[in-house]
């Protein structure tokens, strides 16, 4: 059988369509990171306003009756204006809560604070305002005033924006999040505590990322993995993409292997051997699950290369962070990213087995090729409409149930749909296309 | 002697029409076995059959005395054969197609493809692509791949087809070598009864998908002659010729343009063509020339045992 497998092996390799076919695919996949880096400009963009558009602003507002959120505006036009403060201070957040809230006093110390840009000052007096106020526990104090109290023992100026800062806010509002929700299990009125659940998970790991100066971190999201920018975003977005190269690539060899030979005549010396025709067909399909392992594998590799070559190397060292329930823990970016990917890549060896199936049935390579590519770029597209639609039997069609990452967070495309079912769906589909091509070769009279 | 292809009472039908009624013959190891039809007749579907490429539907076909049904793996170890064009893959080279059809059977080295390679006549080529073949290099390949693993039986369609008057002779040499002194049972279809008549130790014809004959090449062409040798005389007055001849109870025809066909019995050729030569000479019957004619080819045998000239296929 190793020496069928080599044949088969042999018959793609030596074929110089074979080469353009990869040599495209790496010019694609190439390109597609080369936008992305192009696409993605210099760093965050901040506004810096001008005075015409601050007297939008200020008009706007006031038209509207915001008074308070007028007078920031205002603030900004008379004392900040053409002082490269960025418009998402922490200057105007600090008049926004003190206009809303403070008394006189507090008002003019912040508005002196948000002039000269004493940001150690603002942050020391909020945590003595949390420590004087008697309605929070001690806990809670220590956990609503870290963020101020890293920032100043960091010495890190917040209109310089480094990630600390970013963490820190995200912090504080997951902080209060927890508090408030709290309040609402006390009282007996809480609805959801998987909202708890997830609120404490995040403060859990942003208190972590400062704590272990974590700069770049994937998380899980509601809806999926999020990755942070540079190369395992990059990644990320462009798996799909890789996949789909990936399947083509197959597709196209797959729809060629049987049918090829029947079309130039090789078949019959084929079959003149010592060999009996079943296990002629099985090296050829074992060839092509060998192959699609190697080319997916290669398509993650070279995709990952590529991005860190393009993205030269920007947010490589990341971690993946995720709060178990007791502790914060470090897990590998690498296998999150990949594990994605490799559960998409079961839809690939599904279309590479559909077009081998055309491909001995009919023996045709166009017909196997094309009918296939079809179905991979429209099967979900049709599920998908099938699902608003309410047509329920979509569910046991093969297209619903080839994004195994999604099923998995939950987000499958018809309701109940467990990756138990799933797998169980795709495995009769495949023992079908395998049924009906290995009869079809086997009883061929050629 | 050991048989080395039986075929038993085997019906086929392709699609709604039965191609093969009722076929039985055997071949035996050490011949070369001419299998000869018109066209349309079934050998393709025969040779189809014997290489497993179509599926018995009547019948049994046993090689080397494995069922090719039953045994699929070890009747087909000793077979090797062409069927219709030899179709290779034609982007690797001819040493690459052979590998590959080497590891497919058991026992062929290196060394083995070099020799087969050099019998054929290719060395000088085997490196190049398949592609770049002409029709004959093809064949030359295909027969080739026939021969990697010392097959027992070799089943072959048509293998002259696009070689030279010398690729003829080589492949004839290469046959009947392989037949007569390697113990090879070669089975050969072919239109060309000038090659068939110079190769074949046997031969069986199939008409209308049932066998008609199965005879020796000499059994074949020996009976159309009736055991007689004609001559042609070339005679300055025919008809008294013919009955100078005829009154010595020989049969003479006119033959062209002064021309008689005198049968002489084989057997007796010096005595009667004395007597007879005598005759003419004694009543002064002229003839300027007298030479026995071609006997029968096995064309014309086939031609009058299959009874088709310029008819419509069947």
């Amino acid at each position: 059988m190793f020496n069928l497998i080599r044949n088969e092996s042999e018959k793609v390799f030596r074929k110089y369509s074979t080469y353009v076919l990869i040599g495209l695919m790496a010019l694609f996949l190439f390109g597609v990171q080369w936008l992305i880096k192009a696409s993605s400009g210099g760093g965050d963009y901040r506004w810096y306003p001008d005075e015409a558009s601050l007297s939008e602003e200020i008009m706007f507002y006031e038209s509207q009756g915001m008074e308070e959120e007028a007078r920031v505006w205002k603030f900004y036009r008379d004392n900040l204006l053409d002082s490269q403060v960025p418009a998402d201070s922490w200057r105007l957040e600090a008049l926004r809560i003190s206009y809303a809230g403070g008394d006189e006093s507090e008002i003019r110390e912040t508005e002196a604070m948000a002039r000269t840009g004493n940001w150690q000052g603002y942050y020391q007096r909020m945590v003595r305002q949390i420590q004087e106020n008697s309605e929070y526990t001690e806990q809670d104090k220590e956990m609503m005033s870290y963020p101020y109290r890293y920032l100043l023992e960091h010495q890190l100026d917040p209109d310089d924006r480094p990630w600390q800062w970013d963490v820190a806010m995200q912090y504080q509002s997951n902080v209060g999040t927890v508090m408030a929700l709290q309040k609402l299990e006390a009282s007996g009125n809480l609805t959801d505590s998987a909202e708890l659940e997830k609120a404490r998970a995040d403060a859990e790991v942003a208190r972590y990322r400062l704590e272990n100066d974590v700069e770049y971190v994937a998380v899980k999201g509601e809806y999926g993995y999020r990755y942070p920018r540079g190369v395992w975003d990059a990644v990320d977005s462009t798996s799909s993409i890789i996949l789909i190269l990936s399947s083509v690539f197959l597709l196209i060899i797959a729809g060629g292997c049987v049918s090829r030979e029947f079309s130039s005549g090789t078949i019959k010396f084929l079959l003149i051997n010592p060999v009996k025709r079943q296990k002629i067909f099985w090296s050829k399909y074992l060839m092509m699950l060998a192959l699609s392992a190697v080319t997916l594998i290669a398509g993650f590799l070279l995709n990952l290369g590529a991005a860190v070559l393009i993205q030269g190397g920007q947010g490589l060292q990341a971690t993946y962070l995720f709060f178990d329930g007791s502790a914060v823990r470090e897990g590998s970016v690498l296998l999150i990213c990949a594990g994605q990917y490799f559960a998409g890549a079961v839809s690939a060896i599904v279309m590479m087995s559909l077009s081998f199936m055309i491909s001995s049935v009919l023996r045709s390579s166009a017909v196997a090729i094309g009918i296939s590519i079809t179905c991979l770029l429209v099967g979900s597209m049709v599920v998908e409409f099938m699902a608003e639609l309410q047509i329920d039997w979509g569910r046991y069609l093969i297209f619903a149930n080839t994004g195994l990452a999604e099923i998995m967070q939950g987000n499958s495309k018809f309701a109940h749909q467990s990756l138990g079912f799933a797998l169980i769906v795709l495995a009769l589909h495949m023992a079908a296309f395998l049924w009906i091509a290995r009869d079809g070769f086997v009883k061929k009279e050629v | 002697m050991e048989t080395a292809i039986r075929l038993e009472h085997v019906n086929k039908h392709l699609g709604k029409k039965q191609v093969l009624k009722d076929l039985s013959f055997e071949t035996y190891i050490g011949e070369v076995f001419g299998f000869l039809g018109p066209n349309g007749a079934g050998k393709t579907t025969t040779i189809k059959l014997l290489v497993g490429l179509l599926s018995m539907e009547e019948g049994n076909i046993s090689i080397c005395g494995k069922d090719i049904t039953g045994e699929f793996e070890t009747a087909m170890a000793y077979v090797g054969g062409i069927v219709e064009n030899p179709e290779m893959y034609g982007y690797m080279t001819g040493r690459q197609n052979l590998c590959q059809y080497a590891r497919m059977r058991k026992g062929v080295t290196q060394e083995r493809i070099d020799e087969v390679v050099s019998l054929v006549g290719l060395s000088n080529r085997i490196n190049e692509k398949v592609s770049k073949y002409s029709l004959g290099m093809r064949q030359r390949l295909g027969l080739a791949q026939c021969m990697l693993h010392h097959p027992k039986v070799l089943i072959l369609d048509e293998p002259t087809n696009g070689l030279d008057p010398a690729g003829i002779r080589q492949l004839r040499d290469i046959l009947k070598h392989l037949a007569h002194q390697e113990g090879t049972c070669v089975f050969v279809s072919s239109h060309m009864m000038s090659e068939m008549e110079l190769m074949c130790d046997r031969v069986g014809i199939i008409v209308d998908g049932r066998l008609a004959e199965v005879k020796t090449l000499q059994e074949m062409m020996t009976e159309r002659r009736g055991d007689s040798v004609v001559y042609r005389y070339h005679a300055e007055n025919p008809r008294l010729l013919m009955n100078a001849a005829r009154q010595m109870e020989l049969q003479a025809e006119p033959g062209g343009e002064e021309m008689v066909e005198v049968q002489i019995p084989s057997g007796q050729e010096k005595q009667v063509l004395w007597e007879l030569n005598r005759t003419l000479a004694e009543n002064n019957i002229v003839f300027y020339s007298a030479a026995p004619v071609e006997s029968k080819k096995l064309e014309d045998a086939f031609m009058e045992l299959t009874g088709k000239e310029g008819e419509q296929i069947v």
